[in-house]
C-alpha cells in the first residue's frame, strides 16, 4: 500500500510541476498581448522617449520575448525571482513577507472553518429536516447569496464603525512585524473568509453524511447492534468525510485567490492587494510569483486532499491494497 | 508663524516678492484666517501621527516626481521646494528654503537661500543643491514632472554666484518664475540626488519605506525650523481601498484620512471626534476635444457640445455639489481668471442643434462619437456618463458612446488620451499662463492653437509682460479666443476635503492645492492636543 | 466558489440501482422545499423581466443630489449618482439575469460536453481532458479575469465569456465523477452493442442521467457568477461602468452605504432570494435523485 501511494504522489507532484510551467508560460503569452507595455504603464503621461527607453532597458524589455521568458524562467530556477518593476525591489523582498501574512490568514480561516463546516454539516444531516437542518441550510443560502466584499462591509459597520466600535475595521501590521502581531485586527478579515467558506463546505459534508447514513454497511452496522455513537464516528464520518476533503481543497484553492477582496477590503497587507496593483502596473515578474503561489497552493491542496481522501475512505484504502 | 519669518528676515519679504513677482498679485491679500485658526490651543511636543492615504505598489518617492496622493505626501513630508503658495497662490518664503526672491526681469530671477539649512545627513545646503535639482529637472531621461520647465529654462541658465545665491537666466520670458520656484514637485534635494536616497531637508527624516504599505519618518534635530515641529514620528499609511480609509479614521486607527470621497462627507462630519476639511484650488476635470481630428475641427461642432452641456447637473451628480461651476476656461487661482467676465455658459439644446444643423448633422445624420475615460480616475468615469445621459436630450442628434480604458493602456503613449478626437483629462490648479504653456505644448491636449490664430504670439506676449494691466487685456483676448473656439469643455473646477481626528490641532484651513494645507508642510505646524 | 453539492461518485457508494429516474423534475415538485424555491425564483425572474416597465425613472437618469434618502417622488432616495434607487433595482435584474444565465450556459455546456467526454472515454483521453482542465482551473481565477480585462477592454461579452470559461473545469469535474458511475452500467454497453453512435451514446443515454448533478451546478454557478461579476467591479474592473444591475449595484453604493443604505441593501435581498429559491430547487432534485426523499419520505 505504501508503495503504491508513493508512486500515486510522485506521478501527481511531477503533473504539478508541468501545471506551474504551462501556467507560467501562459501568463507570460497573456501579459505580451496587454495594449501597453511596462514602462509606458508606469510612466504613464511624464513619460517621454528618453525616459521609456531608459525604463525599457532596465526591465529588459527590449530584448526578444524568448530570451525575457528564458531569463525569467532561469532566474527562477536558480532562486532570483527577479525585481519588482513597479517598486524596484526584488520580488522576494516584497512578496515574500505578504506571503507569509496571507498564508497565515488563510491558515486561521482554514483551521476555522474545517472542522466548523463539519460539525455543521454532519448535525444537519443527523437532524436532517429539523430545525437545525432547516435553519443552518438557510442561512448558508442566505451567505452564498452575498459576494465577500457585501459580508465584510456589514461586519465592519457593525462591530467597528457604526453600531459598535469594538473591533479594528482594518488590519495595521508594522513592516517588518509577523502577521500575528495584530490579532485583533485580523478578527473581522478571519470572519469574513469564514463565512464565505463554511456554508459550501458544510452543505457538501451534510449531502455526504447524508447518503452514508443511508447506506447499506451503516445500516448493517446498526443491526450488529453497536450503538449509534460508534455508528456514527467509526462508520460514517470517515466515510463522509472523504468527499468532503476534495470541497475543501477546492476552497482553499479559492480562498488563496479569493483573499483579494478581503484583503482590500481591511488593507491587509497581503499577495491580493500586491496582485490587483501588479495587473495595473503589468509588473511582470510579480505578476508571475503570485501565479505561481496560488497554482502553487491550488495544487498543493488538490494532492493533500486526493491523499486525505484515500487514506480517511476505508473502501478506497482497500482499493489501493 | 508667517509673521515671525517676516520679522526675522528684517525685510518683509511678502511684500518684497509681490512687489517684483507681478503687480497684479499685489492688491490687500493679508488674510489672518490662517493664524486665527490655531490661536486656541497651545502647541504640545510628542507623539506619533498616523496619516492615511490611497495607494499602492505603484508608489514613488521623489523629490520631483508623483503621481498620486501617497507620493505627494511622501514629498512633501521629506523635501521643501524653495518657495510656497500663500492662500491666494501668491509665492512667498513662508516655509520655504529661499530667504528672498527676486525676479529682476523677465528673463532673470535671484534667489538667496535661506542661512543653516541642513540635509537629513547633516550637510548643509547650498547653491549646489538647487543647481543640481534644476538640472536634474530639465534632464529629459530623467523621470521628473520637469518638462513645463524646459520650455523657458536651460541648465546653462543656472548660475551660482555665491554658496546662498542662485541666479535663473531664462530663454525665453516668463514673468511668473517666482510660481514656478513654488510649484510643490520643484523640491530640492541633495547634489547627486539619484531618486533613490531619500535625503532632503525637511522636518521629517525618512526611517523607512515600504511600497503599498507604509513610510516611517522621524523628527530631524537639525531642522532650520525645529520650533515648530511637535511630533517624533509620522507614519504614512498606504490604503488600497478609499472606504477602507475612512473606516480606519472612524476606527480611531489614524489621526488623517488624505483625501476623502464625498459620498463619506456627511458621515464624517457627523462624529464629534471628527474634523473635516474642504478646499478647492482649481483643479479641474475636462473633456478634450482635438481641433484637428473629425468631426472637431469643426468649431460649430466644438461649440455645439459645449452648449450640450448641464453643467450644474454634472457638479451635483459627480461631485455631489462639491466644486465650482466652470465656464470652459482654465487658471481659476489666477487674478485674470475670466478677464472678459463672460457669462456662465449652461445648456442651450435648441442653440447646439442650430449649430450641429450648420455642420451637417441632424436626426438623420446623426453625430456619434466616443467619449473615453480612464478607469483610475474616478471623476472622469462619471463625467463621460453623465455627458452621455445628456446628450439624450438631443434626441438622437449627438449619441455619445462612454467608454473607460484600464489607465495603463489609457495614458500610454498609443493610448486614448491625447491620441484621440474625444476624451478626457485633469490638472491641478494652476496660473493662466503656465496652464497656457503646458496645454499648449507639454500636453498637446488639443492640439492648440489652430495655424490662424495670434494664441501663440500672444502667449509670448504677455509672458514678457510685466505690466499687469497691459498683460490683463492680452490675457482677455487669449482667453475669448478659447472661450469661442477652444476644445476644452470644462464643466467644473473639484473640490478635495480631508478628515482627521480632532486631537490634531493647528490645522490651517484656506485655500491650498495640496491636501491638509500641503500635508501641513511636511506635517510641522500642528500637533496633538 | 464552492463546489459539488453532491460528492464526486466515484469515491461513495454508487447509488444508482434502478434505471434512468421517471421523470425526476415532477417529483423534485412534490416536494414542498422545490415548491418554495420555484415560488421565489419565479418572483425574482418576474421582477427582473417586468421590472424596467414599473419603473418611475430610466436606469440612467438623474433625479436629484447623490445619496439623499428623502427625494420627493422616490420610494427610497437616490444613489451614487444621483439616480432613482428602485429605478435602479427594477432594471438591474434583467442584466445581471442575462450575463449570469449566459455565463453559466457556457460554462455548463463545455463543461458537460468535456466532462462526458472525459467519463465515456476513459484512458488517456480522459486523462488529457482533466489535466488540460486542471491548468485552467490553478490558474487564480481573478488574475485571469483581470488580466483578460486589462487586455481586451471592459466589455459584457468579455465578462461572460471570462466567466464562463472559469466554470468549466469545475462543471466538468463535477460532470465526470457523475457519470463515471453511469457508463459503467449494463444500458449503455446495451447501447452500444446496438451500434449507437458515441455522440449519441454520450447525449442520449449518459446524459440523462447526470441531469440531478447538472441541475445542482447550474444553481451554484448561477449565483457564483453572479458574484464574481460584482467582484471583478469591487476591485475596479468594470465591464460596463453605471450598468444597472444589482452586482454592480452593490458595489457602486457600498462606499456611502451608512447614508443610504438602500442602494445596497434591495439588491443584495434580492440575490439572497434568488439564490435562496434556486437553492432549494437544487437541494429537492439532489434529494430526489439520491432518492432521500422518494415516496414524499422526509417532508
Amino acid at each position: 500500500m505504501k508503495a503504491s501511494i508513493f508512486r500515486f504522489v510522485l506521478k501527481r507532484i511531477a503533473l504539478g510541476l508541468l501545471t506551474l510551467f504551462i501556467v507560467s508560460l501562459l501568463i507570460f503569452a497573456v501579459t505580451q498581448a496587454l495594449p501597453s507595455d511596462p514602462a509606458e504603464a508606469m510612466l504613464g503621461r511624464e513619460a517621454t522617449p528618453e525616459t521609456l527607453e531608459a525604463l525599457r532597458a532596465d526591465f529588459g524589455l527590449d530584448k526578444p520575448i524568448v530570451v525575457q521568458y528564458g531569463n525569467w524562467l532561469f532566474g527562477i530556477l536558480s532562486g532570483d525571482l527577479g525585481t519588482s518593476y513597479a517598486t524596484s525591489i526584488p520580488v522576494s523582498e516584497y512578496i515574500g513577507p505578504r506571503v507569509g501574512a496571507s498564508f497565515f490568514l488563510l491558515l486561521i480561516a482554514a483551521i476555522g472553518s474545517i472542522p466548523l463546516s463539519i460539525v455543521v454539516g454532519a448535525n444537519a444531516a443527523l437532524h436532517r429536516d429539523r430545525k437545525f437542518d432547516t435553519a443552518s441550510s438557510l442561512i448558508s443560502l442566505i451567505l452564498a447569496a452575498m459576494p465577500e466584499f457585501v459580508v465584510g462591509t456589514i461586519l465592519t459597520i457593525v462591530f467597528s464603525t457604526t453600531i459598535w466600535q469594538l473591533l479594528p475595521a482594518v488590519t495595521y501590521l508594522e513592516v517588518g512585524a509577523p502577521p500575528w502581531s495584530d490579532l485583533q485586527g485580523l478578527t473581522l478579515p478571519v470572519l469574513t473568509l469564514l463565512l464565505a467558506v463554511t456554508p459550501y463546505v458544510a452543505r457538501v459534508m451534510r449531502a455526504a453524511m447524508v447518503e452514508v447514513l443511508e447506506s447499506d454497511y451503516v445500516e448493517m452496522a446498526r443491526l450488529k447492534g453497536m450503538d449509534e455513537r460508534t455508528v456514527l464516528w467509526r462508520h460514517a464520518m470517515p466515510n463522509a468525510v472523504g468527499p468532503a476533503f476534495q470541497v475543501i481543497a477546492l476552497n482553499l484553492a479559492y480562498l488563496a485567490g479569493g483573499v483579494i477582496i478581503v484583503e482590500r477590503l481591511f488593507n491587509f497587507p497581503g499577495i491580493g492587494s500586491a496582485l490587483a496593483d501588479a495587473v495595473r502596473s503589468r509588473d511582470l515578474p510579480v505578476i508571475q510569483f503570485l501565479a505561481l503561489i496560488i497554482a502553487g497552493v491550488y495544487i498543493l491542496t488538490n494532492l493533500l486532499a486526493d491523499i486525505g481522501t484515500v487514506l480517511v475512505t476505508p473502501r478506497l484504502r482497500t482499493r489501493l491494497k | 508663524m508667517e509673521q515671525q519669518e517676516i520679522e526675522t528676515s528684517g525685510l518683509s519679504r511678502r511684500h518684497f516678492i509681490q512687489g517684483v513677482s507681478s503687480a497684479a498679485l499685489a492688491a490687500g491679500i493679508f488674510s489672518s484666517s490662517s493664524l486665527n485658526a490655531w490661536a486656541a490651543s497651545v502647541p504640545k511636543k510628542g507623539g506619533t501621527l498616523k496619516v492615511g492615504v490611497v495607494g499602492g505598489a505603484n508608489d514613488l518617492y521623489d523629490a520631483n516626481y508623483i503621481v498620486a496622493k501617497a507620493d505627494q505626501a511622501r514629498l512633501m513630508s521629506t523635501f521643501e521646494t524653495l518657495l510656497t503658495f500663500d492662500e491666494n497662490f501668491v509665492p512667498v518664503t513662508a516655509n520655504g528654503l529661499a530667504q528672498s526672491a527676486k525676479q529682476n526681469s523677465p528673463t532673470k530671477v535671484t534667489v538667496k537661500l535661506r542661512k543653516g539649512v541642513k540635509f537629513h545627513d547633516g550637510t548643509p545646503m547650498t547653491a549646489d543643491d538647487v543647481i543640481a535639482t534644476y538640472k536634474r529637472l530639465l534632464d529629459p531621461s530623467k523621470k521628473t514632472t520637469g518638462k513645463p520647465l524646459r520650455t523657458f529654462l536651460d541648465p546653462s541658465g543656472l548660475v551660482k554666484l555665491d554658496p546662498l545665491t542662485v541666479e535663473f537666466n531664462l530663454k525665453a520670458p516668463n514673468v511668473d518664475f517666482l510660481s514656478t520656484l513654488a510649484n510643490y514637485t520643484y523640491a530640492i534635494a541633495k547634489a547627486g540626488y539619484d531618486g533613490k536616497t531619500q535625503i532632503g531637508t525637511s522636518a521629517f527624516s525618512l526611517v523607512s519605506f515600504t511600497p503599498g504599505r507604509e513610510s516611517v519618518h522621524k523628527r530631524f534635530k537639525g531642522y532650520w525650523d525645529a520650533k515648530n515641529v511637535y511630533f517624533d514620528e509620522v507614519r504614512i499609511i498606504d490604503f488600497a481601498d478609499k472606504t477602507a480609509l475612512v473606516n480606519a479614521l472612524i476606527a480611531k486607527q489614524i489621526d488623517v484620512a488624505v483625501d476623502i470621497p464625498f459620498e463619506q462627507f456627511k458621515t464624517l462630519k457627523s462624529k464629534k471626534y471628527l474634523n473635516v476639511i474642504e478646499n478647492s484650488a482649481g483643479a479641474w476635470l475636462a473633456f478634450c476635444m482635438r481641433i484637428d481630428i473629425k468631426p472637431f475641427d469643426d468649431n460649430n461642432v466644438r461649440q455645439a457640445m459645449r452648449l450640450l452641456v448641464d453643467r450644474k447637473q454634472m457638479l451635483k451628480r459627480v461631485l455631489s455639489g462639491h466644486g465650482k461651476m466652470g465656464n470652459d476656461l482654465y487658471g481659476y487661482i489666477d487674478r485674470n481668471y475670466n478677464a472678459n467676465g463672460f457669462p456662465q455658459r449652461d445648456q442651450d439644446i435648441p442653440a447646439a442643434l442650430a449649430l450641429l444643423k450648420k455642420a451637417g448633422y441632424t436626426k438623420a445624420n446623426p453625430l456619434r462619437v466616443e467619449l473615453t475615460a480612464p478607469d483610475d480616475t474616478g471623476g472622469l468615469i462619471l463625467m463621460i456618463q453623465t455627458l452621455a445621459e445628456q446628450a439624450k436630450k438631443t434626441e438622437g442628434v449627438v449619441i455619445i458612446d462612454a467608454k473607460v480604458i484600464d489607465g495603463g493602456t489609457y495614458w500610454s503613449a498609443k493610448g486614448q488620451y491625447m491620441n484621440t478626437g474625444f476624451y478626457t483629462t485633469y490638472w491641478s490648479g494652476r496660473t493662466y499662463l503656465a496652464q497656457a504653456a503646458a496645454s499648449m505644448d507639454i500636453y498637446p491636449e488639443l492640439k492648440w492653437p489652430p495655424a490662424d490664430s495670434s494664441f501663440r504670439a500672444d502667449y509670448l506676449k504677455a509672458a514678457g509682460t510685466a505690466n499687469a494691466k497691459k498683460r490683463r487685456e492680452i490675457v482677455a483676448r487669449m482667453q475669448k479666443e478659447e472661450f469661442e473656439k477652444g476644445g476644452y469643455i470644462i464643466p467644473f473646477f473639484n473640490n478635495f476635503a480631508d478628515a482627521y481626528s480632532s486631537k490634531v490641532k493647528g490645522v490651517v484651513v484656506r485655500p491650498s492645492q495640496l491636501n491638509m494645507d500641503y500635508y501641513a508642510h511636511g506635517f510641522k505646524n500642528i500637533w496633538f492636543d | 466558489m464552492s463546489e459539488a453539492v453532491k460528492p464526486p461518485q466515484d469515491l461513495v457508494a454508487e447509488k444508482f440501482v434502478d434505471e434512468r429516474p421517471p421523470s425526476l423534475v415532477r417529483q423534485a415538485f412534490w416536494l414542498r422545499r422545490t415548491q418554495i424555491g420555484a415560488v421565489l425564483a419565479l418572483m425574482l425572474i418576474s421582477v427582473a423581466l417586468v421590472g424596467p416597465f414599473l419603473a418611475p425613472f430610466g436606469s440612467t437618469e438623474y433625479v436629484d443630489l447623490p445619496n439623499t434618502l428623502s427625494v420627493p417622488g422616490t420610494i427610497f432616495g437616490t444613489d451614487y449618482f444621483g439616480q432613482d434607487v428602485l429605478s435602479r433595482f427594477l432594471f438591474g435584474g434583467r442584466t445581471i439575469l442575462i450575463l449570469a444565465v449566459l455565463a453559466t450556459s457556457i460554462g455548463i455546456t463545455l463543461g458537460t460536453t468535456l466532462g462526458l467526454t472525459a467519463a465515456y472515454l476513459r484512458g488517456r483521453a480522459d486523462e488529457v481532458i482533466m489535466r488540460a482542465l486542471d491548468v485552467i482551473l490553478s490558474f487564480p481565477q481573478v488574475l485571469l479575469s483581470l488580466v483578460v480585462i486589462s487586455m481586451f477592454g471592459p466589455s459584457n461579452v468579455l465578462i461572460i465569456f471570462t466567466v464562463g470559461l472559469s466554470t468549466t473545469p469545475r462543471i466538468a469535474r463535477i460532470i465526470r465523477g457523475a457519470a463515471i458511475g453511469v457508463v459503467e452500467r449494463d444500458f449503455i454497453s446495451a447501447a452500444e452493442a446496438l451500434g449507437e453512435s458515441r455522440k449519441r451514446v454520450v447525449f442520449a443515454e449518459v446524459l440523462p442521467n447526470v441531469t440531478s448533478s447538472l441541475l445542482v451546478e447550474m444553481n451554484l454557478r448561477l449565483t457564483y457568477s453572479v458574484g464574481l461579476i460584482a467582484s471583478l467591479s469591487f476591485l475596479g474592473f468594470t465591464p460596463e461602468p453605471n450598468a444597472a444591475n444589482w452586482g454592480l449595484m452593490i458595489q457602486e453604493n457600498r462606499v456611502a452605504l451608512t447614508q443610504q443604505p438602500w442602494g445596497v441593501i434591495l439588491p443584495t435581498a434580492a440575490l439572497a432570494l434568488m439564490t435562496i429559491g434556486t437553492g432549494l430547487i437544487g437541494d429537492g432534485f439532489s434529494r430526489v435523485s439520491a432518492g432521500i426523499d422518494r415516496g414524499g419520505k422526509g417532508e
